[in-house]
């Protein structure tokens, strides 16, 4: 007489007690079979006399008194209900047979601490991590007395807070290299040169940067001569009016940004020497005996 | 404002416009602070010595030209007070002087150089005007219409 269930302390092996030990002809269609097997776990079976896939424990296993090519088949009926996927197992997610019980996920989850740090490999939910990290949107972000127009950079490894600048105001890097800041990056300025001075070097300060580049020009009032001029760190180029006392005669010069004429070998000559944090240094050369007060108008540029 | 630097006589030795700094009012410095560790207070020492920073400049330049500290005085003044810091320079007194001069000396040239033809032309009427005048006349006259 054909058996219709089993109950078995193995899977595989032939020993008696092991599944594929019971003769398949005492095996009927959907006979059933249980196992736990030596490590605890439970399995479900049914036969299935017309199958004949190949042996692969857990999923298929062939009564052992069966001919090669013979059909007759335990077939796995379900997962086994206490073959749950470890916490290592849920996160790297490489496990497909085993079942996930959902205090299995709830352990496993990081810390909102854990989330800020970065140096736990957990599983994150939704609603921790909207505790500790910024938004997609960014409308949590806020370093300090955050408004409309202003910027964020790094800074010494943070995110730090650049604040709206002043219309028209540009961007520029700061005089130490490390951080952008807003400026205008021009400025406009005078001085006066007394022209009976001897040769020697004169700081301008009062730019509020340290330029990059600077325009010259200015004369005496009332007066023949006069000059026009620009230059960087590098190059010089000028206009000078006046040239060796002749009115209406002018020389281009290259060797400084200012050439004022007085007369045939009398003037005073300047060329940048330095640009500097808060102005330039000009190298002033007197030829001759000049005199008078020259004004000198110039423009600074970032 | 202008900073200058003057001889002790009054002598305008340097100016250089600007330097001062416009302070911002504590609302908007604290819009714009992004340094927790620096205050108003701090802000307001800070512009205080960037000022004086940039007045030294002018006494410096001063320094390095070869005057003494205790001949010269440097300070803050208007545009008002430049121009009659500069009107009161005894450079520029003498530098107009001599410019009056020159402008008469350059007058009186410009006369010279009229009368010379107006000169040659009444002397080439006379009877008795010399050839050789008479032949400049005759060669400016040429000259002249060219320009027609």
């Amino acid at each position: 007489m054909s058996r219709k269930n089993a109950t078995c302390y193995g899977l595989t092996g032939g020993a008696t007690g092991s599944l594929d030990s019971i003769l398949s002809t005492s095996l009927t269609d959907n006979s059933m079979a249980l196992t736990i097997d030596a490590a605890g776990v439970f399995y479900a079976h049914y036969y299935d006399p017309l199958s004949a896939a190949a042996e692969s424990s857990p999923d298929v296993i062939k009564p052992d008194d069966l001919g090669v090519g013979a059909a007759g088949r335990w077939l796995l009926l379900a997962i086994a209900l206490n073959n749950y996927a470890t916490a290592a197992e849920i996160i790297t997610g490489t496990e497909a047979a085993k079942a996930v019980a959902p205090d299995q996920l709830r352990a496993s989850e990081a810390t909102a601490a854990e989330i800020v740090t970065g140096t736990a490999v957990k599983l994150i939910t939704a609603n921790q991590a909207h505790t500790s990290l910024m938004k997609v949107s960014g409308s949590n972000l806020a370093i300090g007395a955050d408004a409309d127009g202003d910027m964020y950079y790094r800074a010494s490894s943070l995110l730090a807070r650049l604040a709206i600048g002043a219309a028209n105001l540009k961007k520029f890097v700061n005089a130490a290299g490390t951080a952008p800041e807003w400026a205008a990056g021009l400025y406009i300025g005078k001085a006066t040169r007394d022209l009976t001075a001897a040769t020697g070097d004169v700081a301008y300060t009062g730019v509020g940067f340290k330029p990059n580049t600077v325009i010259f020009l200015g004369g005496i009032n009332e007066a023949t001569g006069a000059f026009w001029g620009f230059g960087n760190a590098t190059v010089s180029y000028g206009l000078s009016a006046n040239m060796a006392g002749t009115a209406d005669n002018f020389q281009v010069f290259d060797t400084g940004c200012i050439l004022y004429y007085i007369g045939a070998g009398v003037y005073q000559a300047a060329a940048i020497k330095t640009l500097d944090s808060d102005g330039f240094t000009l190298t002033w050369t007197k030829v001759g005996a000049p005199t008078g007060t020259l004004t000198v108008y110039y423009a600074a540029f970032r | 404002m202008n900073r200058v630097c003057l001889t002790k006589d009054g002598k305008l030795i340097e100016m250089q416009g600007g330097g001062n700094v416009d302070r911002v009012s504590e609302d908007e410095f604290n819009k714009i602070n992004t340094d927790k560790d620096k205050t108003y207070q701090n802000y307001l020492a800070d512009c205080d010595a960037l000022e004086a920073m940039r007045l030294n400049t002018l006494k410096q330049n001063a320094i390095n030209a070869g005057r003494l500290e205790s001949d010269i005085e440097v300070k803050w003044v208007t545009d008002a007070e430049y121009l009659i810091a500069k009107a009161e320079d005894p450079n520029e007194i003498a530098r107009i002087a001599e410019q009056e001069v020159a402008k008469i000396k350059s007058k009186l040239a410009e006369l010279d150089l009229k009368s010379i033809r107006s000169i040659r032309e009444w002397f080439v009427k006379q009877a008795d005007a010399p050839e050789y005048l008479v032949a400049y006349d005759v060669e400016a006259k040429a000259e002249r219409a060219k320009l027609k």
